[in-house]
C-alpha cells in the first residue's frame, strides 16, 4: 500500500467521522427539536451502549465468545458498578473475578 | 474561552480511569500499523485524523490486507456511523453553546467522552458542562495519541494470555449501569443486546447499529406504555 493512498484513505474517514459526530450538533443546533425526538434520544445512549457490551463479545467469524469467566465478571462488574458508580473499582473487580475463574476453571 | 477550571479538572479526573481500558485497544492499533506495512507515519496520523479506535483498526487491517482503499474507507465509516446518534443525542446540549464549542466538540465526542457528556449535562450549567467536556475529550485525545504511537514500539511486547481486551466490555457495563435511571432505559439496552445478539452473524459492526436502533425503538415504546 502506497503511503499517500494510505494517507489519503485515512485524510476520508477522517472528514467522515467529524462529519457524523458533528451533523446534528452543527444542523439543529439552532432549530427546535420536537418533543418525540426529544424522548426517544434518552434511550440512544443505553441501546448502542448494551449493543456495544455484546458487539465486543463476538468474535471475527460471527460466534459469540461468552464463557462462564466473562459473563460472571460481568454480571460482578455491573453490581459493583450499581452498588459503588466508581469505574476503576469496577475494573477492578471485574477483572480479577475474569482471571481468577478463568484460572480456576 | 473562558472556562471553569474546577469543572476541566474534574472532567480530566474522571477520564482518566475510563482511559485504563483503552490501553489495549491503542496497543493493539499500534501493532497493526507496524505490522500493515504501511509508513507508520500514515498510519499512526489516524489518532488525530479519526480519532476513533474501531475505525481506524477497521482502516488499518483493511488497507494491510490489501482489501483496495474504497472498500476500506466505506467498512471504516460504518463502523463510527454509531456516532450519529451521539451526536442527535448531544444536539439539546450543544444548542445553548457558543459557535466555537459547537464546532471543536464533535471532535472529541468518543464513546466514553458521550458517556461522560450524557451524564454531566443532566447536572451543569452551559460553561460548566463545556469546561468539564474539554478536560475530558481532550485528556482521551491526548492519552490515545501517546498510546496508540506507544503501540507501534511495544504492541508486540504485550502478553496475549492477559486477555486486557476483556476491559472494553466491562467499562461499557459500568457506564450503562451509571447511565440507567430507569425501567425504560432497562429495556432499550436489553433490547439492544438482545438482538445484536442475534444478528452477531452480520458483517462489520450494522449488528451493533441494527441493535441500537431497536434498542430505541423499544424504550420510546417501554416508556409510552408506562405513562
Amino acid at each position: 500500500m502506497a503511503t499517500m493512498t494510505a494517507f489519503v484513505a485515512t485524510v476520508i474517514v477522517g472528514i467522515g467521522t467529524y462529519v457524523s459526530r458533528a451533523i446534528f450538533i452543527l444542523a439543529l443546533a439552532k432549530r427546535h427539536i420536537p418533543d418525540s425526538v426529544m424522548v426517544m434520544l434518552q434511550f440512544v445512549a443505553p441501546a448502542v451502549l448494551g449493543s456495544l457490551v455484546v458487539a465486543l463479545l463476538i468474535n471475527g467469524d460471527g460466534t459469540v465468545v461468552l464463557g462462564v469467566p466473562e459473563a460472571v465478571a460481568l454480571a460482578a462488574g455491573g453490581l459493583v458498578a450499581f452498588k459503588t458508580r466508581n469505574h476503576i473499582l469496577t475494573l477492578m473487580v471485574g477483572m480479577t473475578v475474569f482471571w481468577v475463574l478463568r484460572w480456576l476453571l | 474561552m473562558a472556562l471553569d477550571r474546577p469543572a476541566l479538572r474534574r472532567g480530566i479526573k474522571d477520564a482518566l480511569p475510563l482511559y485504563v481500558p483503552a490501553v489495549p485497544f491503542a496497543l493493539v492499533i499500534g501493532l497493526a500499523i507496524a505490522e500493515s506495512g504501511i509508513n507508520v507515519f500514515a498510519g499512526w496520523s489516524g489518532s488525530w485524523l479519526i480519532f476513533g479506535g474501531a475505525a481506524q483498526l477497521t482502516l488499518i487491517s483493511l488497507l494491510g490486507s490489501g482489501a483496495g482503499a474504497l472498500a476500506a474507507i466505506v467498512a471504516a465509516l460504518i463502523v463510527n456511523a454509531r456516532h450519529v446518534m451521539y451526536s442527535a443525542a448531544m444536539a439539546p446540549t450543544f444548542q445553548q453553546q457558543p459557535t466555537w464549542f459547537r464546532w471543536l466538540g464533535p471532535y472529541t465526542l468518543i464513546d466514553q467522552n458521550f458517556a461522560l457528556a450524557t451524564i454531566e449535562a443532566q447536572r451543569s450549567d452551559p460553561l460548566t458542562f463545556r469546561s468539564y467536556y474539554l478536560g475530558a475529550g481532550f485528556t482521551f485525545w491526548t492519552l490515545w495519541q501517546i498510546t496508540t504511537a506507544l503501540g507501534i514500539i511495544l504492541g508486540p511486547v504485550v502478553p496475549e494470555e492477559w486477555n486486557l481486551e476483556f476491559a472494553v466490555p466491562l467499562l461499557f457495563i459500568g457506564l450503562l449501569v451509571l447511565g440507567v435511571d430507569k425501567t425504560s432505559k432497562t429495556v432499550a439496552a436489553l433490547a439492544g443486546a438482545g438482538v445484536t445478539f442475534l444478528f452477531a452473524g452480520l458483517p462489520n459492526r450494522s449488528r451493533l447499529l441494527i441493535g441500537a436502533v431497536v434498542g430505541v425503538i423499544a424504550g420510546t415504546l417501554a416508556e409510552r406504555w408506562r405513562r
